[in-house]
């Protein structure tokens, strides 16, 4: 099995070789490309050529996190440990900046190039990194339309919103964690023409917005996501009359991680359903 | 041992106060007195375990070089670990690095009776038992001096005789031993010298007959006691306490 | 000296064991030959530059923490004290906690590591004054104030910490593992591992004495106020190690000297290195455990040996009711 996988990697490395000829590129694209981390999952999904992604998280198949659920389904997916990943014969390997620190600094000491991409936390990384790991893996072409088309789409719903009345909305998740300022989910909230409370309360990040100053807040749209399987003491707080109150009276609309989380072209969909929940 | 003028305080009261007393090879010296006579304080005292004033000729010396001239037995019987009792007595031999050419551990399993016990765990052992084996640690030890405090507390008659017994085996061998007794009778009957403490003073010092007088014994212990001289030696019997008001006194 | 036999034999046959346990799907041979021969081959890195660092760490680990809890139970003559009672270990999270959650982590590859030594450091150094000058209540007093502290600031960290993804790698450190550690981690622990374990070793005989207490260990010629801050600043190297590569594995401190003390005569000498010999051997079994039993789905190590370690401590202490007293 091994010598298989050794095999193939060869046939591969030899394939690169060949394309590298062909085009005359300044440097040959990564062969074999696996990686560790949700969103990198997503965007190396999005950009990868056919077979150059080797492997992917377990996250990127589990549709609750992941909004290319589908997409990962047919692909191999590892754990992240550094001897499951080595033993992939990766060229090049993308993480997180938050994936197990030990693992990649492993990796980097066996050898293994790594590409770490720090979370998105407004609107516009998501460029960025389409640009980063379409670097990364030679399709540099490809990521520039994407993002170009990225870009628009963005700006098109940033005109749309900021055509409309101006409105309230409060995130409000498990524990009453709710994302401030200088957050991704804000920027959403605000690419949909919402004003997020949180910053107003003073919160810069993640931070826990106290039950009393969601209701007094008395944001226009209120979102939530729907609880995980296992019951939890941090989402009762959901369930509490105050907030089901809010709710009745303002608007809801439902957060998935999915869309959420993550840096990826994807996120246009959140700000599409927050626009359509004002 | 020799103590010069040793004074121990604690805060502003001395609960050793300028006590001054030499320990010779040969001798069976019973240290006596009430309850808080600082007879505990003065042994810590004489072996520098205690910040004290005044001199000791123990405290003086390095560690090893005092732990190698006298053994000290101390009053708490505490043994934290179940450890065997051949072991435990085995601790007697720390000050030589572990080395026993000698069987001094064997002697002193042998002398105090514990053969039969010599691989039981020291924490199941009876209070009696534990007492015999902590005195044969010390004697393990094998050092010219001992320092024993209270080792008869707890002991079964037979038992008090034989420790006292083995005390004067070690007297005449030419090492010397220091004990603390409440008994007064059994440190009249095993000692060959008494030293009555009171408030951290030593206020009398010599034979039993000449330091158990019926005065010293009401002044320093407040009781009155009954004598007799037997066949086996002198006896002594504490029969009452003193009221302070006793026109007696 | 059988049973050190005995435990020798358990730890090579698990440290075996754990060199062939991994993902990558090598056949025994195939593994043995990679380790032996080397080389650049792909399955000779995982041997010797993955499962090989993993192996000597849960070793190296098991046997600080076990060693440490050993020497501690002895200094303070109790079958309760463990490692984590000195306050070393909740100093050296901390100082990981903080790393993980300023970035500083990232910046080089063992930042994390030399930052949880720092701290545990500084910890070991207070606690060393303070056992110089006090008693061994003071020590113990002064240990829970440092633990709580450090934990308590650690808790603050995790508190106001405004990057859920932080938060979730501080938790996921904190649970304690080996995996993918390296080489790094094994020659930044390993010297001050073996400082350590050569001062609790020149303390041994002390302890011995000091099982019939203070006064009588000092009239034996130990000198006990230099063996306490001998056996702190000997346990704080080996546990400020173990928690800086490793993160924080509770039990293996409390539960191996408890387990191996009858086996050894009770002898707090004799218990220590017993003691490093079957925590190393928990420890690789643990990390063997880990792979095994879920290997999908990244089990901690600190996890585990709770989990497995406290029914067992409880039957044991079960057993045991009625034989002291």
């Amino acid at each position: 099995m091994w010598a298989l996988r050794r095999g193939s990697r060869t046939t591969l490395a030899a394939l690169a070789l060949a394309l590298w000829l062909a085009a005359g590129a300044a440097h040959a694209a990564p062969a074999r490309v696996v990686s560790v981390n949700l969103c990198t999952d997503q965007l190396a999904m999005l950009l990868a050529a056919p077979g150059q992604l080797v492997a992917v998280s377990h996250l990127a198949a589990d549709p609750r996190a992941s909004a290319m659920a589908a997409a990962a389904a047919g692909l191999p997916a590892t754990r992240g440990g550094a001897e499951e990943v080595f033993a992939l014969a990766p060229d090049l390997v993308l993480a997180g900046t938050f994936t197990t620190r030990a693992t990649v600094d492993l990796l980097r000491r066996l050898g293994v190039p790594v590409v770490e991409l720090p979370p998105a936390t407004r609107l516009d990384d998501v460029a960025d990194h389409l640009m980063a790991v379409g670097r990364a893996l030679g399709a540099e072409g490809r990521a520039a339309a994407l993002a170009a088309a990225y870009a628009a789409d963005l700006a098109a719903l940033r005109a749309a919103a900021a055509a409309a009345p101006p409105a309230t909305a409060a995130l409000w998740q498990a524990n009453g964690y709710t994302a401030g300022a200088g957050t991704l989910a804000d920027d959403i909230l605000a690419a949909a023409g919402l004003v997020n409370i949180a910053p107003a309360a003073g919160l810069a990040g993640g931070g826990f917005l106290p039950l009393e100053r969601l209701v007094a807040a008395a944001p226009d749209v209120v979102v939530t996501a729907p609880p995980y399987p296992g019951r939890s003491r941090a989402e009762d707080l959901m369930a509490h009359p105050a907030v089901r109150a809010l709710i009745a009276r303002a608007g809801y609309a439902p957060l998935s991680d999915a869309g959420w989380v993550c840096g990826i072209p994807a996120v246009l969909d959140a700000v599409r359903q927050m626009a359509a929940a004002r | 041992m020799s103590l010069r003028s040793l004074t121990v305080r604690r805060g502003e009261c001395p609960v050793v106060d300028r006590a001054t007393l030499d320990v010779t090879a040969g001798e069976v010296a019973g240290l006596i007195g009430p309850n808080g006579a600082g007879k505990t304080t003065l042994m810590r005292a004489a072996l520098g375990l205690i910040p004290h004033a005044g001199r000791s000729s123990l405290a003086a010396l390095p560690p090893l070089a005092r732990a190698r001239a006298a053994a000290y037995l101390p009053q708490g019987r505490q043994v934290a670990w179940p450890v065997p009792v051949a072991a435990l007595v085995a601790l007697g031999r720390l000050p030589w690095g572990g080395a026993d050419p000698d069987g001094a551990v064997e002697r002193a399993i042998a002398r105090m009776g514990l053969a039969a016990h010599r691989d039981r765990p020291a924490t199941a052992l009876s209070g009696g038992e534990l007492a015999r084996a902590l005195i044969a640690r010390a004697l393990a030890q094998d050092a010219p001096l001992l320092l024993a405090d209270e080792p008869a507390a707890g002991l079964d008659p037979a038992q008090q005789i034989r420790t006292m017994q083995v005390f004067a085996a070690l007297a005449a061998e030419g090492r010397s031993v220091l004990v603390s007794l409440h008994d007064l009778g059994l440190a009249a009957r095993h000692c060959t010298r008494l030293i009555l403490m009171d408030r951290g003073r030593i206020v009398a010092d010599g034979s039993p007959a000449a330091v158990l007088t019926p005065q010293r014994l009401a002044e320093v212990f407040a009781i009155r006691a009954a004598h007799a001289d037997t066949p086996d030696g002198p006896l002594i019997q504490p029969v009452a306490v003193l009221d302070a008001n006793d026109p007696k006194i | 000296m059988r049973v050190l036999a005995r435990l020798a034999a358990t730890v090579a046959a698990l440290g075996a064991a754990s060199l062939l346990i991994g993902p990558a799907g090598l056949g025994p041979g195939e593994s043995l030959r990679a380790l032996v021969a080397g080389g650049p081959e792909a399955a000779a890195l995982i041997l010797r530059e993955i499962r090989l660092p993993r192996t000597i760490l849960a070793a190296l680990v098991g046997a600080a923490l076990g060693a440490s809890g050993a020497a501690l139970q002895g200094l303070l003559r109790n079958p309760l004290a463990e490692p984590g009672l000195i306050g070393v270990a909740p100093a050296a999270a901390l100082g990981a906690v903080i790393a993980l959650q300023t970035g500083l982590a990232a910046a080089f590859a063992l930042a994390l590591p030399l930052t949880a030594l720092a701290f545990a450091g500084a910890a070991a150094a207070a606690l060393v004054v303070v056992a110089g000058a006090g008693g061994t209540l003071t020590l113990i007093l002064a240990g829970v104030a440092l633990s709580a502290l450090a934990g308590a600031m650690t808790s603050l960290v995790l508190n106001l910490s405004p990057n859920p993804f932080a938060a979730a790698e501080i938790v996921f450190w904190m649970m304690g593992s080996v995996a993918d550690r390296s080489w790094q981690h094994v020659w930044l622990a390993l010297p001050l591992m073996a400082a350590g374990a050569a001062v609790l070793a020149a303390s041994a005989r002390g302890l011995d004495a000091l099982t019939l207490g203070e006064d009588a260990a000092s009239s034996l010629g130990v000198p006990v106020a230099r063996l306490r801050v001998q056996v702190v600043a000997g346990t704080a190297a080996l546990v400020g190690a173990a928690v800086a590569v490793a993160g924080a594995v509770g039990f293996v401190g409390l539960v191996v000297p408890h387990l191996l003390r009858q086996a050894v005569g009770a002898s707090p000498a004799r218990l220590i290195p017993a003691s490093a010999l079957g925590g190393a051997a928990v420890l690789l079994a643990a990390d063997i455990a880990v792979r095994l039993v879920a290997p999908d789905r990244d089990l901690k190590l600190g996890v585990l040996t709770a989990i497995v370690g406290a029914p067992f401590f409880l039957r044991m202490i079960w057993t045991e009711r009625g034989r002291e007293a």
